[in-house]
């Protein structure tokens, strides 16, 4: 089963942007949408503490984890539990992924001239958790995650 | 899960959106956040904390909101 992640490039490829749209469901909430970039470089999955505040999950809230580096900000990861994500695979179809224990990402503080983006990652943690296999061919403009096993 | 894909959809057009009209995006609003829903910017600020609340106080359902920082031209987002 396939999961086409949004691959984008601009005309005349000064743009290059990796997403994956999904929702995101914490518990009996409902489900809110989240738009990750698609980053191996990154050893841990998160999203923004706007994604979780939308369902009123906030960090102050949760267990903190440990904090990160991004750039000129640091941000605190915080332990959000087992979530659902859901994506649209190659035949419009839900597909539905759990992750164990999600973090949120909180601003910690920024240095001077840095700006924190606000961003929600999906990790390496997050295809080795799934057993997932990601493809990308950037000169063809083809990405997708796949899942093992037969669908 | 019909939710789950309408949610989808609307987060597609807004990501369409940054995508195919990035230059202007970063004409209007260099060096802001945005909020985006539906394919439609519904609220911008330099500052994002300035922004969530602005959101918040508009009573929005933020279900399918994203916000974006876009930055001026010639400079470059990388994480």
């Amino acid at each position: 089963m396939q999961i086409p992640l949004d691959f984008y490039k601009s005309a005349k490829g000064s743009e290059l942007r990796l997403r994956a749209l999904a929702t995101i469901t914490f518990g009996d909430r409902p489900p809110v949408g989240v738009a990750f970039i698609v980053d191996t470089g990154s050893p841990v999955t998160f999203v923004d503490e706007f994604i979780s505040s939308k369902v009123r999950i906030y960090t102050k809230s949760l267990e903190f984890d440990h904090d990160a580096l991004m750039g000129g900000t640091k941000v605190a990861i915080h332990r959000a539990g087992r979530v659902s994500l859901d994506f649209r695979d190659s035949k419009g179809s839900l597909r539905r992924i759990d992750v164990k224990d999600l973090m949120v990402a909180k601003t910690g503080w920024t240095r001077k001239g840095a700006i924190y983006s606000s961003v929600s990652i999906l990790g390496l943690d997050f295809l080795m958790e799934n057993k997932l296999a990601l493809h990308i061919n950037p000169s063809k403009g083809v990405a997708y995650i796949e899942t093992e096993g037969q669908d | 899960m019909e939710m789950e894909l309408q949610l989808i959809k609307n987060l597609e057009k807004s990501n369409k959106l940054i995508n195919h009209k990035y230059a202007d995006l970063q004409r209007r609003y260099g060096d802001q956040f945005i909020a985006l829903d539906n394919g439609k910017v519904i609220a911008h600020d330099q500052k994002v904390e300035a922004l969530r609340k602005s959101l918040e106080d508009k009573g929005l359902a933020l279900a399918t909101v994203i916000i974006e920082y876009i930055p001026k031209k010639g400079v470059m987002v990388l994480y």
